[in-house]
Parts: structure tokens; C-alpha cells; sequence
């Protein structure tokens, strides 16, 4: 049955200082603030309407629980879905005994009345009366539903159908030039779909740049530097979703509005996909949060200029917090990485390019969101932090890439310890990346070290993201 | 709740005696329950009060004595008796009205009905069987029985009698003797049993035979009154003396501790707690104890496993049932 999925709390009643209410969209837990609190809540938005068919909830300490639902934007009267239910007997309240006791609730146990309907708001009271010393909340919920296709479901096949299509392709012959930008999407499109939206951002990015340098010709170093003069201008904020801040209509519908026509996406209030945040002046509550979390804070003039430039203007240059914080600007410090680092830097001082410049930013920034470290070896600080999983591991990068893919491909294997060889014949090569299929070289190399490993630029990306070393047998270049 | 409730012995009560006179003319001639109510609980508290009341003012600073009342209790004092139940007492209406809601089966509104048809005696009714229900008739057959108080001695026999015959039936059987009896008074109105069976409960709703339970009782049973499938009303009589109302209640096992507590009242201490409960986010009826909702709405029922759960749940200091006649 699929969850519904949370698109960001609208309101609570009080949050514990580490068991913070956003806990509950990814998967931590939630407590309320100061013991003895006499009800705590939590009112979730939902990506659109959905028809809730049960509800999981895991307890941390909570008494009783109840879920409401309304429809946001009418007369907003919640309506109970799941009446006042125990989770812990007086008894174990006060001993603490089976705090974390996992309920789930079924569609009959709902209210038919309110179950039969659709709903985009859920209010979640916890009540905890018999022991006041305590902090409570709850540790998950999940909603679930039967109708048939949730909007995540639907991109997946549309995307598992594109992948069909161009497979055959892939496997007859090494790339050429004129399909490597299918091949790039087939890459990443292999990606496992549980961070669909992740990854269709990523495809977007690089399809983009794919399609760039077709369309221009060019080659691999050498970008233009008005890259975005030939896109289509609905596509130009493709890979954008833009929350506003600060704002008040008629121009934040203006803001909203030209964004929108320039293909970026808009949310109601910031989310983890979001990528900029229009904000109208510095240090308002969503301005907080949004540097907090490392994500892009612009004025609107940024999304104005692109608009009246036909371009994709640099972020930075309309940034309103300090953006010289950026590792990535650092580069050139004297970091305890500085060959590996010099690998990446001729590539970006080569490319010159502001508009990939700003993709890849955006791709590291959201990496490293997700990991909660920085990624770049530069800034000698976040040294210490980043995992080494590529140690004494040596990359050579065969066959050919987009810009894009490379540049990644370097960055992610230096950041993270290892080396690029330019050579296949290097012995300290001990990982041979290639998107092209199996040939007579590669044979040839791996009779002379039978320990070589020859994977997908794919395998990369996913050990960077699990900051891990993954096996790389399901990443694997087919050997026929 | 019985109609027969125990005259109270204590040191005020003739105070007591004329405020529930007054109670049961609001509820039975004027059907005024909120002002018999009224009645009542200034009753119940003064019963309370344990040192006599020398004036009207002194009964004013308990709970539910107000200005009117305690004017009342004044001239009760001063002269002995009371003008506007001296004039109760002569008026007519509230006579026969007072008199037919005695009988078994016969509320104030049937008691006004039967009033306005004209009679004005027991022996009128006696009369017209047909214009009363079998209950009704069944009532005026046994009034005088009916009237009198069971001795807590009997009570214990009945009790004895009833148990045993019901798990003879089935020995998982519970059956349990309510009412004032189980508070420990020394005289009861009526019998009230209830029967529960550990596979019965409110989602199984197998039911179970409630006529299989009262077959077994025999001739002990001499009249019933009604039979559903939870619910028998009727008349027994332990070795053919004095006829005694009989009510057999079947409750699933889940909603056994709740009936249990609701039956066993008294149903002012039933309506203190409930407030209670409800000033600390519960709801408590005959069947459930539910938290309430943010909205208002009652949860779903908690589980219960004792009496003394039901106290837990509401943070009420336990009281046994003998603790809970006010």
C-alpha cells in the first residue's frame, strides 16, 4: 500500500530541542518540548488530496493519539479520522514500560465518514495525562492509500518505459556522440527509485547539458558562456523548485508566476526538493532555516534577470547571504588533497561555465545536505569530516562522458580519497569506470590485473551518497 | 435506579425526608427532573453533614444548598412542616399522581395518562387490566410486595440462589448481584444481577442464551416482565413468600467492569465521577471509559480489566463499593 507522502509540517504545538517535529518527514522522532504538556500536535500538509486507507504510528511516550483531517484553504474544520486512541496503559505511562509500542490502524478502524473522503491536512494530537515528568511524542507516522497511482508511482514507470526503449542501443555499440545523452539518462536513471525526486533533478541537470553541448557542437571544455541562450525559455529553471519568502502579492504571484513559465517548480513552503529560496530580505524564519539546512538563498531579481536575459543568470551573484562560505570557492587553498584537487580545478578553470558551475552546486549542495558534511577537500576545516571510503583506491575514468558526468565523477572519487589515473595502464588502477559496454582493451587489462574492477559511473554516486564503499558487483560493466 | 430508595437514617432526617418528598412530587406530578434533581442532591449532602442543622444558613454552605432551599429548611425548622408541601399533599392530582408512579412499570407520564382516564385507585386499575401493559398490571398485582424493603439477609439468600443456578449453567460464568446491595446496605429495593461470560464480548456479539440463564432459575422466577437478548425484567420469589423484582443483565466481558461500576452506583456518586472524568478528559458511560478527542469527540474505549482500572484511567482515589453511597 503506498505512503502518502509528507510534504512539510504546517504547524505543532511545541518541539523537543533534539527530537525536532521535522524529524517526523524523514525518520526521527518527535517530542514535545517541556514535560507534563497537556496536548501536543502536529498538523502535516500532503502533497495533494489523497484518501487515507490506514495509519502506522510508532509511539514514544504518548498516552493517547488522534488524527485529524481537513481540507486546507476552505473553512479548515478538522474532522476526526482516527478517534482519541490508547498507545499506553496508565501503568506502563508511569513506568515507561512499552513507550515505543507500534500501532496500525486499518481502514475500519478509521471513521468511515471521514476515510471515504479526501484530505491534504492531518492534525496529529498526542496526549500523555498520566505522567506529567515526561516528554512525549512519537517516534513515526505513516499514512497510507490505495488509490491506485500516487504521482511518485507515475513518473517511475514513465521513466522505467524510457529505459526500455533506449536499452537496446546502449548494449550494441560504444557510445557516440549523438546518443550519449540518452546513455547519460539510462545512467541515472539505474539509480534504485526510492529518491525519485532526487534523481529526476540530477537527470534534468545533466540532460540539459548533454543537450547543450549537442545542440552547440562544442567541444567537451569548451562551453559557451551564455549556455542557456539556446534552451527553450520554459525549460530554463527546469531543474529549480523555488520556495518565496517575504513576498507579498501581487508580486509574489509575479515572482511565482515567471518562474513557473521558465519550467521552475514551486512549493508552498520550503521542502527537501527545493533548490532556491526567493527571499525579499535577509534573516526572515524561512531565511533561517533555509541557510540552516544549506540550501540557496537569492532575491528575486535572480529569477527576474533570467527571465528578461533569456538565461540562466549565476545564483551567486544574486545571493543574499554570504555565498565566499562556499567550499567550492576555495579551491585553491592550501588543502592536504592539492594534486587530487588540481585534477578538478583545471577542469572547472577549462570550463569556465556558469550555468554548470551552478548545476554542480546545486548537485554537492543537495549531496551534501543529505550527508551532513561538506563535500569538497578544500576547506581545510571540513577535512576531517569526510569519509575516506575511497582511500588508496585508484579511478580511470575509460570511454567517453558529458562534461557534466566527468567533472562529478572526479570530484566524487577525489573528495572522497581516491585517485584519478589518466592512464588505464597505471597500476595503481584499481577501478575502471566506463559508461561503454565490454571490449577488446579492457580485456586485454584485465588479464594483466585480474583484481581490476570495471563499474558504472553509477557506483559512485551511490557510494558517495551512502558514504560508503558499496560492492560493485550490481554496478558491474557486462562482460559478453 | 429503583424507585425504592432506602429512607436514609440520620441525624437530619427530617430535612432529608421533606426535601426528597419534594424531589419526587417535581419529578413525578410536574416532571421537572432538573428541579428534583436539585432536591436530591441537596439531600444527599446534607445526609452527608453528620452534625444536626440549626438553621437554614448553616445547610447553605454545603454543596448544592442555595437560597431557596435553605429558606425551606428555615420555616422546616421554625414551624415543623412546610406550606407548599402541606399544600402538595392536599392537592388531588398530585395524589393519585404520586401514588400510581409507585407502581412497577408506571412513570409520571403514564401516571398523568392513567390520572386523566379518570382513576384514582389501585382498585381502579385493578379494574381495567386492558388500559395497562403486562408490566403495568404485573406492578399493580404485586404493589404491596413490591413496596417492601428485601432485608440484606434475603438479599444474601438470592444472591446465593441466583450464582449458583447461572454457573451452573456454564461455571465461567460471572454473575453478580448491583445495586445498593453491593455498597453493603442493609435493605434493597430490587435485585440486580449481571451476568457476564468471558467469550462474550462486544465485537464477538455471539449471543448468548440470556432465557437458557433464566430457565435454570426455575420457578424461583414467578413472572417476567420483559425479555430481550441482554435484558431480562421480572419477579421472582425465594420459596413462595414476597414477590421481589428481578432485573438479569448480559454484558460482554469488555463493557462487564464499566455496567459493573454504572449498576452498582449510587447515581449520585455515578454523576460525581462522571464530572470528574470528564474535568480530566474522559468520558465514562454504563458501557465504556474513552478519552475525549481534542474536538470533543470520545476516543475509543479503553481497555479495562478491574473497577480499579476505571479509577486509574480518570486519577480517582479507588473507592470499594461500599464508599460509593454519595
Amino acid at each position: 500500500m503506498p505512503q502518502i507522502k509528507l510534504e512539510h509540517v504546517v504547524s505543532f504545538s511545541s518541539e523537543h530541542k533534539e527530537h525536532k517535529v521535522e524529524n517526523l518527514l524523514k525518520s526521527g522522532k518527535w517530542k514535545c518540548a517541556k514535560p507534563g504538556e497537556k496536548q501536543s500536535f502536529v498538523v502535516f500538509q500532503f502533497k495533494k488530496a489523497t484518501k487515507i486507507s490506514s495509519i502506522d504510528i510508532g509511539n514514544d511516550g504518548s498516552a493517547f493519539v488522534e488524527v485529524l483531517v481537513c481540507r486546507s484553504g476552505g473553512e479548515e474544520k478538522y474532522e476526526v479520522l482516527l478517534l482519541a486512541s490508547s498507545l499506553m496503559s496508565p501503568l506502563e505511562s508511569r513506568t515507561g514500560e512499552g513507550a515505543n509500542r507500534v500501532r496500525m490502524f486499518s481502514r475500519e478502524k478509521l471513521v468511515s465518514s471521514a476515510a471515504e473522503q479526501i484530505w491534504d491536512q492531518v492534525k496529529v494530537v498526542c496526549t500523555q495525562p498520566f505522567n506529567k515528568n515526561t516528554m512525549y511524542g512519537l517516534s513515526f507516522i505513516r499514512f497510507n492509500t490505495d488509490e491506485e497511482k500516487p504521482e511518485v508511482l507515475k513518473q517511475e514507470t514513465q521513466e522505467k518505459n524510457v529505459k526500455v526503449e533506449i536499452t537496446p542501443q546502449k548494449k550494441k555499440v560504444a557510445p557516440t556522440s549523438t546518443s550519449k545523452a540518452k546513455i547519460q539518462e539510462t545512467v541515472i536513471k539505474k539509480e534504485p527509485p526510492n529518491d525519485t525526486s532526487s534523481i529526476s533533478k540530477k537527470l534534468a541537470g545533466l540532460k540539459r547539458s548533454a543537450e547543450q553541448r549537442r545542440n552547440e557542437g562544442t567541444p567537451k571544455k569548451k562551453q559557451t558562456l551564455d549556455p542557456g541562450s539556446d534552451l527553450k525559455m520554459d525549460k530554463l529553471l527546469k531543474d529549480v523548485v523555488i520556495a518565496l519568502s517575504g513576498y507579498q502579492n501581487p508580486e509574489r504571484g509575479n515572482i511565482r508566476d515567471t518562474a513557473m513559465k521558465m519550467g521552475a517548480q514551486y512549493r508552498k513552503d520550503w521542502t527537501a526538493d527545493c533548490t532556491h529560496l526567493i527571499c525579499a530580505f535577509p534573516n526572515t524564519p524561512k531565511y533561517t532555516k533555509v541557510i540552516k539546512c544549506g540550501g540557496k538563498v537569492v532575491k528575486h531579481t535572480w529569477i527576474m534577470d533570467c527571465w528578461s536575459n533569456k538565461k540562466l543568470m549565476n545564483w551567486k551573484s544574486y545571493s543574499l547571504a554570504p555565498v565566499a562560505s562556499d567550499d567550492e570557492d576555495k579551491e585553491q587553498s592550501n588543502s592536504p588533497k592539492q594534486k587530487a584537487n588540481n585534477v578538478y580545478d583545471e577542469s572547472t578553470d577549462a570550463e569556465d561555465s556558469e550555468d554548470t558551475d551552478a548545476e554542480i552546486d546545486g548537485f554537492l549542495k543537495s549531496d551534501k545536505k543529505e550527508k551532513g558534511s561538506a563535500t569538497n577537500g578544500g576547506n581545510v576545516e571540513n577535512v576531517k569530516s569526510l569519509p575516506n571510503y575511497f582511500d588508496s583506491l585508484g579511478f580511470c575514468l575509460v570511454g567517453e562522458f558529458s562534461a557534466a558526468v566527468e567533472r562529478m565523477l572526479r570530484r566524487h572519487v577525489t573528495v572522497f580519497g581516491g585517485n584519478v589515473h589518466d592512464s588505464i595502464e597505471d597500476n595503481d588502477v584499481t577501478h575502471v569506470v566506463t559508461q561503454g559496454g565490454w571490449n577488446t582493451e579492457l580485456k586485454k587489462r584485465l588479464k594483466s590485473n585480474p583484481s581490476l574492477q570495471f563499474v558504472r559511473p553509477e557506483w559512485v554516486f551511490k557510494c558517495s551518497k551512502s558514504a560508503s564503499l558499496l560492492p560493485c558487483a550490481a554496478y558491474a560493466v557486462p562482460r559478453s | 435506579m429503583s424507585k425504592r430508595k432506602a429512607p436514609e437514617e440520620n441525624i437530619n432526617s427530617g430535612i432529608c425526608d421533606f426535601l426528597i418528598e419534594l424531589a419526587d412530587y417535581e419529578k413525578n406530578v410536574n416532571r421537572a427532573f432538573h428541579k428534583s434533581n436539585a432536591y436530591r442532591k441537596a439531600a444527599s449532602s446534607i445526609s452527608r453533614f453528620g452534625k444536626e442543622i440549626k438553621s437554614g444558613d448553616e445547610a447553605r454552605k454545603l454543596e448544592g444548598v442555595g437560597a431557596k432551599i435553605s429558606d425551606k429548611i428555615n420555616e422546616f425548622l421554625k414551624t415543623g412542616k412546610l406550606e407548599k408541601l402541606e399544600k402538595v399533599r392536599k392537592d388531588e392530582t398530585s395524589q393519585i399522581i404520586s401514588l400510581f408512579t409507585r407502581i412497577s412499570g408506571v412513570g409520571p407520564v403514564a401516571a398523568r395518562k392513567l390520572m386523566e382516564l379518570g382513576f384514582k385507585s389501585l382498585e381502579d386499575l385493578k379494574n381495567n387490566s386492558e388500559k395497562l401493559n403486562h408490566h403495568q398490571n404485573i406492578g399493580v398485582k404485586y404493589f404491596d410486595d413490591f413496596e417492601k424493603r428485601i432485608p440484606r439477609e434475603e438479599m444474601e439468600k438470592l444472591e446465593g440462589m441466583v450464582v449458583g443456578k447461572v454457573t451452573g449453567v456454564d461455571p465461567k460464568f460471572v454473575a453478580t448481584v448491583c445495586g445498593s446491595y453491593r455498597r453493603g446496605a442493609t435493605s434493597s429495593g430490587d435485585i440486580d444481577v449481571l451476568v457476564t461470560h468471558p467469550c462474550f464480548t462486544s465485537e464477538t456479539k455471539k449471543t448468548l442464551k440470556l432465557n437458557e440463564i433464566v430457565k435454570s432459575l426455575g420457578s424461583f422466577i414467578t413472572d417476567t416482565l420483559s425479555m430481550g437478548d441482554t435484558k431480562f425484567m421480572g419477579v421472582c420469589s425465594l420459596e413462595g413468600t414476597v414477590h421481589r423484582r428481578i432485573d438479569i443483565r448480559l454484558i460482554p466481558h469488555d463493557q462487564y467492569f464499566t455496567s459493573l461500576l454504572y449498576f452498582t452506583g449510587s447515581d449520585i456518586f455515578n454523576k460525581r465521577m462522571r464530572t470528574f472524568a470528564l474535568e480530566q478528559g474522559f468520558t465514562i458511560n454504563e458501557y465504556s471509559v474513552r478519552p475525549q478527542g481534542s474536538t470533543g469527540v470520545p476516543g475509543n474505549p479503553l481497555p479495562v480489566t478491574s473497577e480499579r482500572d476505571i479509577f486509574e484511567i480518570i486519577g480517582m482515589k479507588y473507592l470499594e463499593p461500599s464508599q460509593r453511597s454519595e
